[in-house]
C-alpha cells in the first residue's frame, strides 16, 4: 500500500495518528506518506504546536478542601461600600455566626463519624454549607444550635407539600427594576 | 460513607478532576463545585471501586453530566441576569452583577470555552485527562469514531481561534 | 393624634429595639432626645408579604405582617415548611439625605435526602420609601415559565410611619 502519489488522508486521520491512534500498519504508512507531503507534515506539525500550547496553559490552583479535618477559616462578609455603611460588628457576627453553624451541621450529621462538609463563597454575600447527610429532623437541630424562637419578628408557615428547592443565587431586587427585566 | 481510604483517593485524584473541570466549564468556582459533587457523589455510592483508575473514570464520567447541566444552566441564566443587569445600573458599585464578571482567563482557555459542549468536553479529556479514544468513547457513550471527528474538528476551530499563537 | 396611640408606636419600637442586637448607641441616642415626634418621624413602617409562586406566577399562596420599625433596627422573619427553614433579618438604613437601603441577611436550612444545606445570604438595594422590593431566597429560576419550579418571593414596601399615620387621620376625619 506504500506506492506514492497516495491521497493525503483526511484531517481527523492526521489527528488521529498524532494522538497515536492509528492502528499498525496504517502508522507506517501514515508516516511514509508525511515523509514525502509537505502540507500534511504542516498540518500534523500545527496539531502538535496546538497540543503543546493546550498542555502549557497554566491552571488555576485549585484549593484542594481538606477532607474530614479541617475548617476553613471564614472569609468576612463583603462590607458594602456604598455611601451609607454598613456596621461592621453584624457584618462580623454574620461570619462567626456561619462558621459555627456549619460546625454544629457537621457534627449534628455525623455523630460518630465526621461528615463531608464543604462551606464556599458565592459572589458577593453568599456562602453556602454542605452537609453530606441528610438532617431527618430540622426542628431538634434548632434546638441543638440553640436557636430562640423569633419572639418580636414575623412567622410564617410555608403552604404544606410546597416543592421549594434552591435555585440560584438569592436576589434582593426593586420591583420597578425586576419586572422590567422578566419582560 | 468516607473510609480509610476516602482521603487517598480525593487527594490523589482531586487535581486531574478539577483540571478536567476548569477546562470544561471555564470557571474555577465551578469547577470546584462540580469537583466537589461528583466526589461526593462517590463517597455516598457506597461501595468503594476496587482501583484508582476505575474511581477516576466513574469520576469523570459524573463530572461529565455535572458539566453538561451546569453548561445548559449557564445559558439560560446569563440570559436573565444579563437582562437584569441592564436594569440595574445603579447596583454596579455593588458587586452584585459580580454573577457576570469572569475572572482571568488565559486564551487558551477562552478559546476552549468558545468551542460548542459537544466539541469541547471530548477535546478536554483528550488533552487533559491523558485519555485514549477508547476510554473517552466509554466514559461518554459514543463511538471512536466519532471521538476522533470530535478532537479534530475541536483542534481545527482551536486553531482558527488561537492563530496568533501558533 | 391621640396619646394612647403614640404611646402603643412608642412601646412598640421600644420592644422591637430591645429584641434586637443593633446598636444600643443609636436607641439611647435617639431616646435621650425628649421629642417623641421626632421618633415618630424616623419611624418606618415595613410591610412584608411571603408568596409562592407557580410557574405560571398567579401566586398560590401569600402571607402577610407588618412591623414597624427605626432605622438600623432589624425586622426579623422566619418561613417554615417541611424540610426547609429561612430566617431573613431585614434591616433598613436612611442616610441624611433621606435615602433608604433596604439590607437582607437570609438564612436557609435545606434538609433534603442525601444532605442537609446551609445558605446566608447578605443583600442589599437601595429603595425609595412606598417602593416594593422583591426578596428571593432561594434564588431565582430564569426560566421561571416552565417546569415546576416554585418561587419563593418575600416582598418588602417601606413606608414612613408618619405618612401612614396622617393617611389614617385623614381617612378617619371623614
Amino acid at each position: 500500500m506504500s506506492r506514492s502519489g497516495l491521497r493525503c488522508p483526511s484531517g481527523d486521520t492526521l489527528s488521529a495518528f498524532v494522538d497515536g491512534e492509528v492502528q499498525a500498519p496504517w502508522d507506517q504508512v501514515l508516516a511514509s506518506h508525511l515523509q514525502a507531503c509537505p502540507a500534511c507534515l504542516a498540518t500534523v506539525a500545527r496539531i502538535r504546536r496546538l497540543r503543546e500550547l493546550l498542555a502549557a496553559d497554566p491552571l488555576p490552583s485549585p484549593e484542594l478542601r481538606p477532607l474530614p479535618e479541617g475548617r476553613e477559616r471564614i472569609r468576612p462578609v463583603a462590607v458594602w461600600k456604598r455611601r451609607i455603611a454598613l456596621p461592621v460588628p453584624a457584618a462580623a457576627a454574620a461570619a462567626l455566626a456561619i462558621l459555627a453553624l456549619g460546625v454544629a451541621l457537621a457534627l449534628m450529621a455525623g455523630r460518630t463519624r465526621l461528615p463531608w462538609m464543604s462551606i464556599r463563597h458565592g459572589p458577593t454575600g453568599t456562602t453556602e454549607v454542605i452537609v453530606a447527610a441528610p438532617i431527618d429532623d430540622l426542628e431538634q437541630l434548632f434546638r441543638t444550635l440553640d436557636q430562640p424562637p423569633q419572639t418580636s419578628g414575623l412567622l410564617i408557615r410555608l403552604p404544606a407539600g410546597s416543592r421549594l428547592l434552591m435555585m440560584g443565587e438569592p436576589q434582593l431586587v426593586r420591583e420597578a427594576d425586576f419586572s422590567r427585566g422578566r419582560r | 460513607m468516607l473510609h480509610a481510604g476516602s482521603a487517598h483517593v480525593y487527594e490523589t485524584l482531586y487535581p486531574i478532576l478539577f483540571r478536567i473541570a476548569y477546562r470544561i466549564c471555564g470557571n474555577r468556582n465551578k469547577a470546584e463545585d462540580i469537583c466537589q459533587e461528583a466526589f461526593i457523589k462517590y463517597f455516598e455510592r457506597g461501595e468503594p471501586l476496587p482501583d484508582l483508575e476505575q474511581t477516576k473514570y466513574w469520576l469523570i464520567r459524573v463530572l461529565r453530566n455535572l458539566a453538561l447541566n451546569h453548561e445548559k444552566k449557564k445559558s439560560r441564566e446569563s440570559k436573565a441576569y444579563q437582562r437584569l443587569a441592564r436594569n440595574s445600573r445603579q447596583y454596579t458599585e455593588s458587586g452584585e452583577t459580580e454573577v457576570l464578571q469572569e475572572e482571568t482567563r488565559s486564551l487558551v482557555q477562552q478559546a476552549l470555552d468558545r468551542l460548542p459542549y459537544k466539541l469541547r468536553s471530548v477535546l478536554v479529556l483528550k488533552e487533559y485527562a491523558d485519555l485514549g479514544y477508547r476510554e473517552i468513547s466509554r466514559i461518554l457513550g459514543i463511538s471512536e469514531g466519532n471521538v476522533k471527528v470530535r478532537v479534530f474538528r475541536a483542534r481545527e476551530r482551536l486553531a482558527l481561534l488561537l492563530e496568533d499563537e501558533l | 393624634m391621640n396619646k394612647p396611640r403614640l404611646q402603643a408606636v412608642i412601646l412598640m419600637l421600644v420592644v422591637a429595639g430591645l429584641r434586637t442586637q443593633a446598636q444600643n448607641t443609636e436607641l439611647d441616642r435617639i431616646f435621650q432626645n425628649q421629642d417623641l415626634e421626632s421618633l415618630i418621624d424616623q419611624a418606618l413602617q415595613l410591610n412584608i408579604t411571603a408568596k409562592v409562586l407557580p410557574p405560571g406566577e398567579t401566586p398560590v399562596w401569600n402571607s402577610a405582617g407588618s412591623k414597624v420599625t427605626l432605622p438600623g433596627r432589624s425586622v426579623a422573619v422566619r418561613l417554615v415548611g417541611d424540610k426547609l427553614h429561612i430566617d431573613v433579618v431585614f434591616t433598613p438604613y436612611q442616610d441624611a439625605n433621606g435615602e433608604l437601603l433596604l439590607v437582607a441577611q437570609g438564612q436557609v436550612w435545606m434538609a433534603g435526602a442525601q444532605e442537609t444545606r446551609y445558605f446566608t445570604t447578605f443583600k442589599s438595594v437601595p429603595v425609595n420609601a412606598g417602593e416594593k422590593v422583591l426578596f428571593f431566597p432561594l434564588g431565582l429560576s430564569p426560566h421561571v415559565a416552565q417546569g415546576d419550579t416554585f418561587t419563593l418571593q418575600i416582598e418588602v414596601e417601606i413606608y414612613p410611619y408618619r405618612k401612614l399615620l396622617e393617611k389614617q387621620k385623614a381617612s378617619a376625619a371623614e
